[in-house]
């Protein structure tokens, strides 16, 4: 949840504003979408909301907490624990079977070898990538790999998955899939989504829509624009 | 959904799987780019390659030069009467050892023990046995060579010479002193009886225009101070390259140099020992239990060639190994630089998932280091078969300051060196890589997931 978010880039007569007072509530176990023409601040809203960067005024509160208030080393713990990002860009390792790169978190929060492979087949089983698991990302198609960039993600089993993006290499039926298992995993596991896109047609599939413009939110759908305190995200 | 709580850190506990991890992830990414991989490994086998050859190359070198010194001038060491070197006396031959030799007959040079002008207490001071016999109860030391030695001029037809003479025991000395190189006759036993033969160096013959066979007579001045002279026959000539010593020195049997300087004391031991190393021990007895004389290192006599040259050898590969880590550490860098911040966004997707700094980082250090690993072994390899193939029957080298001669080095490739050629390029490797490192790790997530797009 934030408050009052202000972002800019640069200094002094080349600042740029981007985020302008955004007020935003992501609730747990709802699909929220930004959309946003190219340049609005989609992937810099994503990045705080990430807990990638700080924004420059404003507050984050994530599970009750001013992110403010942490160190890099309690932030590099939430995004470990809690968050899952995923991009356009997959950016999976390349050198590592679909397999590895899933389970590639796990030994850091503890999980036994054993374990690790568990809960990785385990997670390929819910993207449908099993029968993929040896193999390396150069051999899967795009639709594929940001599959299993999602499996990464979801075998840590955070509270919230961002994806900037997801879609924007794909073409649009492999872009449904991947929504559509977004969906699943929020029905089944109660994982909340944030998302970004260009693709109007995947907003149907969100609880909550907003739209960024010239540095404000406008939502369209669901209940965002909520600044009572508590919640999620 | 489960819950922990923010303090457990259970990557910190686990060390042990963690290195093993890195070094796995490490393995995986050296194969990422192949072409990228063996261009950085080729030239880091390159540089290991290189300061090998080069330090083997060095130490043959060092090796020629003394086994040179050894083999041809002092032995391992020498033994002086105490205080002699330092010492500047008008008649040096009275500070020489008396009664030193061996008296049994094995000995054959026929030292009287009783020599004239030995006064009683002097010989007390030393427990019974002489000089010699201490010597060679030194569990070190293989054989002695008592010498003297004296300035005498040399005369062939209207042609005198100022040389260095140097008695010695030519049938003993002849199997430990095997670098004389004779470039024509032979010891001085090899026209009959050594105590009329006379072997000198080449530069020396050639002036005085004299061959193997031909009458040379000695002038010398006894420790009396009268003038004696002996006529010997030349039955070896010998050019060992040291032009200092093939321009001045000759030899001939001890015996007849005390005749000739009129003396039956001895100036001093040269020593054959098991080797350079046995040294300290051999000093240590001897300091124990022959007090009346000092103990010398060869490489302390031949400080000017032996020891000049080994320090000059060595503060060259210095600044030539640093040179060459140089070269390495800039025909990587490039490489290593670009192929990290191709994996930026890679680097940012796993921070944004929570992989900390730290172990970026660290994986990353191990990659670099393990491509310097493997370099370094690479090199070695490929200097081993090439040491074992084209170098294998030595260098010809030209002759080297103050040398004469041409010398063939052969490669001396030591256990310390393998370490060194392994160590210092992967070391390089990992130096040159910690700065993009560093650079990529310092990036904050956003940088990095904005570079590669
Ligand atoms: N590092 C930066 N330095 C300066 N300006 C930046 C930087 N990153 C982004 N911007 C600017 O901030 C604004 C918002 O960028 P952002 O990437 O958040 O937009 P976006 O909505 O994600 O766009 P797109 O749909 O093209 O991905 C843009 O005008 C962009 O040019
Ligand atoms: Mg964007």
């Amino acid at each position: 949840m934030t408050e009052n978010l202000h972002f800019a880039y640069g200094e002094g007569a080349a600042r740029a504003e981007v985020l302008k007072g955004i007020d935003l509530r992501v609730e747990a176990g709802i699909m929220t979408c930004l959309v946003g023409p190219s340049g609005s601040g989609k992937t810099t809203l994503l990045n705080i909301l990430g807990l990638l960067e700080p924004p420059q005024k404003g507050r984050v509160n994530f599970v009750g907490r001013d992110v403010r208030q942490l160190s890099e080393r309690e932030l590099e713990d939430l995004r470990l624990r809690e968050l899952g990002f995923v991009f356009q860009a997959f950016f999976l390792l390349p050198t590592l079977t679909v397999i590895e790169n899933t389970t590639y978190f796990l030994p850091s929060l503890g999980l036994s070898r054993a374990e690790s492979r568990d809960r990785g087949m385990e997670t390929l089983a819910r993207v449908g990538l099993v029968e993929h698991a040896h193999k390396l990302p150069r051999e899967l198609s795009g639709g594929q790999r940001q599959r299993v960039a999602i499996a990464r993600a979801l075998a840590k089993r955070p509270k919230v998955i961002l994806a900037d993006e997801p879609t924007a290499n794909l073409d649009r039926d492999t872009s449904d899939t991947i929504v559509a298992a977004f969906q699943e995993l929020r029905e089944k596991e109660g994982v909340s989504f944030v998302f970004s896109t260009h693709d109007h047609h995947l907003l149907s599939y969100a609880q909550s829509v907003h739209m960024l413009h010239q540095g404000r939110l406008v939502t369209s759908k669901g209940r965002g624009a909520d600044p009572a305190p508590g919640g999620e995200g | 959904m489960e819950y922990r709580t923010l303090s457990s850190n259970t990557s910190r506990t686990r060390m042990g799987v963690t290195i093993t991890t890195w070094i796995h992830l490490a393995w995986r990414s050296l194969f990422r780019n192949k072409r990228r991989t063996f261009a950085s490994l080729f030239t880091v086998a390159f540089g290991a390659a290189g300061l090998l050859i080069y330090q083997g190359f060095n130490e043959g070198i060092m090796n020629q030069y003394r086994e040179n010194t050894i083999r041809v001038r002092y032995g391992h060491g020498q033994v002086f009467p105490k205080g002699y070197l330092q010492k500047k006396v008008e008649e040096p031959w009275k500070l020489w050892l008396e009664n030193a030799l061996q008296s049994s007959p094995t000995s054959g040079q026929g030292q009287s023990v009783d020599a004239p002008g030995v006064s009683a207490p002097e010989v007390a001071s030393s427990p019974n046995l002489t000089v010699e016999e201490r010597l060679k109860r030194v569990p070190e030391v293989q054989e002695v060579f008592p010498r003297v030695s004296f300035y005498a001029f040399l005369m062939k037809g209207g042609i005198t010479l100022a040389g260095r003479g140097e008695g010695v025991l030519s049938e003993r000395e002849s199997k430990f002193f095997s670098a004389m190189n004779f470039v024509a006759g032979g010891d001085l036993g090899s026209l009959g009886d050594a105590k009329t033969g006379l072997i000198l160096g080449k530069g020396l013959a050639d002036s005085l225009n004299v061959k193997v066979g031909e009458p040379l007579t000695i002038l010398a001045q006894t420790v009396n101070g009268q003038l004696n002279g002996v006529e010997l026959a030349v039955t070896g000539i010998f050019h060992t390259g040291s032009k200092e010593f093939d321009d001045t020195f000759f030899r001939m049997e001890l015996p007849t140099a005390q005749s000739l300087i009129d003396t039956q004391r001895v100036e001093l031991f040269s020593l054959a020992t098991g080797g350079v190393e046995d040294w300290p021990k051999v000093a240590a007895a001897i300091r124990e239990t022959i007090p009346e004389v000092d103990a010398e290192p060869f490489d302390e006599l031949d400080k000017v060639y032996y020891r000049n040259a080994v320090e000059f050898l060595d503060a060259q590969f210095s600044f030539i190994r640093s040179i060459m880590l140089l070269i390495v550490a800039l025909g990587i860098f490039n490489t290593i630089a670009t192929g990290l911040f191709e994996r930026a966004g890679e680097v940012g997707a796993l921070r944004a998932n929570g992989e900390s700094r730290r172990r970026v980082f660290a994986i990353l250090s191990v990659e670099s280091a393990l491509l310097g690993l493997l370099g370094g072994l690479l090199g070695i390899a490929v200097a081993v078969v090439l040491n074992a193939t084209v170098l294998a029957r030595g260098i010809p080298m030209p002759p080297g300051p103050g040398i004469t001669r041409q010398f063939l080095i052969f490669l001396e490739i030591q256990p310390a060196h393998f370490a060194q050629a392994l160590m210092l390029p992967a070391l390089t490797t990992l130096i040159a890589s910690i700065m993009p490192i560093r650079r990529l790790v310092r990036m904050s997530i956003p940088q990095l997931l904005r570079t590669n797009l």
